[in-house]
């Protein structure tokens, strides 16, 4: 659990042999995501609809395993053949969904139906679909999956838009859901809630370092690390619940 | 070999017995010198020495949670013999079983005593020797009780008040650098719940009523505690991590579980 994503020399991977996938992996929090579990042992198929040549090759260049597949994940279609490619036995133990989109800042009386759908297409239907494909490969021998989902489903958010908003909170529930209705089979499900994370998704929106208490804004590592803790055996009996990645800044339950 | 926790120096309350020690024993076999504080000498200097067999360092102190003079001199010997402090975990508690009526006056002050002011006391002790030593790190272990009631007044009161303390100090806390978090545990088997878990029926529901489907051990709550002090959750802070089997995470029907959530499909 170094920084860095990788083990400290003499400690074991926590992850040898594991399979997983990570979705939005071409940049910002499922880049780093991928860095981290391939630094700690585990085979990672990275998907996106960008190119994923940059974090196979930083995955590989620091002596990890990565694949790409290309896919967007809004696509059920698609993402039914996505899986079935990335995971030629069947067999997958991780899940992260980090593919998302911040969508318009301009509130809801000039939303319009095509803004809605493109947000809640990738953030909810995306993330839905990528669980749907990841469940049969994990029944039975048991899995891990965490789900991205952000301060802003928790608080109702500040800068982002209602549909941005909703689609989050959405995803704290379907993390639930899938907790509860899963558990019997072996398969964990948390959600990861960052606040503003320094990556191309909010540059430009007007998120300062000042906006929590540690003073900063977070980096796509915080929220690897804590997503590779919830992928990882360490978190072998927490389930269904939201790990706020924050520096502080909503401390509610 | 560098470690996460490399010759890093924490307290540990409660370390004689249950989650404290597990958490003391983790902390060290990542690296950590760990301060083992327990009310109960012989439990204290067991898991110190366990420590120590192991290749680690560690010192036993004895002391009520709950005596500002003992807290105060634990956290001072704790620095004098191995070093500058960077980490508090507050693990120490007790429980009694019992609703509002039942709860007499002395039973009420004694758990808030315990659960709640030695908390409170070794976070006024521990909080200006972090600051010292340029920052530092505090779990707090709180209770899903303090979440959803659990039935016992005074616990719940007490978990909830952890909960509460612990927002409040993450803003006060983050500009001298120091992260503080709580863990709220679902059903874990200490000696706490040693009572109650012998009881086949109490048992029997707690599993049905957890989704993972087994009680909770105290290294599920050291691997926890363990992230939260660790450089891998240097954003987080002010936040309780849920470390139940998902028990509070949903509206749980125990053995009916399976015939509910397939009713439509058995019954067309």
């Amino acid at each position: 659990m170094s920084a860095k994503g990788t083990p400290p020399p003499g400690r074991a991977p926590a992850l040898e042999g594991r399979i997983a996938v990570v979705t939005g992996a071409a940049r910002g929090i499922g880049r780093a995501t991928a860095v981290a579990l391939a630094g700690e042992g585990a085979e990672v198929v990275g998907m996106d609809v960008l190119d994923l040549r940059e974090t196979v090759d930083e995955v590989r260049a620091a002596g990890g395993r990565a694949r790409a597949v290309p896919v967007d994940v809004s696509d059920r279609e698609a993402v039914q053949r996505a899986f079935a490619a990335a995971v030629p036995g069947g067999r997958l133990d991780i899940l992260v969904t980090a593919a998302g989109v911040y969508g318009s800042t301009t509130g809801i009386d000039g939303l319009d139906q095509a803004e809605l759908e493109a947000v809640l297409a990738v953030n909810l239907k995306g993330t839905l679909w990528c669980v749907q494909a990841a469940l049969p490969m994990m029944r039975g021998h048991g899995g891990a999956i965490v789900c991205i989902g952000s301060v802003a489903g928790r608080v109702g958010g500040v800068l982002a838009g209602p549909h941005y908003v909703a689609s989050k909170g959405a995803v704290h529930a379907l993390v639930k859901w899938v907790a509860k209705t899963q558990a019997a089979h072996g398969v964990r499900a948390n959600a990861v809630a960052p606040g503003a994370v320094e990556t191309e998704m909010i540059r430009g929106k007007g998120y300062t370092p000042d906006y929590c208490p540690m003073g900063r804004l977070g980096r796509p590592e915080d929220v690897a690390q804590a997503a590779l803790f919830l992928a990882s055996p360490a978190s072998d009996y927490v389930t269904g619940t939201v790990l706020d990645v924050n520096g502080g800044y909503f401390m509610g339950s | 070999m560098q470690q996460v926790l490399q010759d890093e120096v924490a307290i540990v309350t409660g370390a004689g017995s249950g989650i404290g020690r597990a958490t003391a024993l983790l902390l060290s076999r990542a690296g950590a010198r760990v301060a083992c504080f327990d009310q109960d000498e012989g439990a204290a200097h067991g898991t110190s020495s366990e420590i120590q067999a192991g290749g680690g360092r560690a010192t036993a102190i004895v002391g009520d949670v709950a005596e500002e003079a003992r807290v105060g001199a634990a956290v001072e010997r704790a620095e004098r013999e191995l070093g500058p402090l960077r980490i508090l975990v507050n693990a120490a508690g007790i429980v009694v079983r019992k609703n509002l009526l039942e709860t007499s006056p002395e039973e009420w002050r004694r758990v808030l005593d315990v659960n709640l002011t030695g908390y409170f006391l070794f976070l006024r002790a521990a909080v200006p020797r972090m600051e010292a030593a340029g920052g530092g790190r505090i779990v707090q272990v709180a209770s899903i009780a303090g979440h959803t009631g659990y039935g016992y007044v005074a616990y719940t009161a007490t978990k909830g008040g952890v909960l509460a303390i612990t927002r409040q100090l993450a803003s006060e806390l983050a500009p001298k650098r120091i992260r503080i978090n709580s863990i709220s545990p679902g059903v874990i088997e200490t000696g706490l719940n040693r009572d109650t878990l012998a009881d086949q029926a109490i048992r029997e529901a707690t599993v049905a009523n957890t989704p993972w489907g087994r009680l909770g051990r105290p290294e599920d709550i050291a691997q926890a505690a363990l992230f939260l002090v660790s450089p891998a959750s240097d954003f987080v802070t002010g936040t309780d991590l849920v470390v139940d089997g998902g028990m509070i995470s949903c509206i749980q029907w125990g053995a009916a579980r399976r015939s509910l959530h397939s009713f439509h499909a058995t019954q067309g």
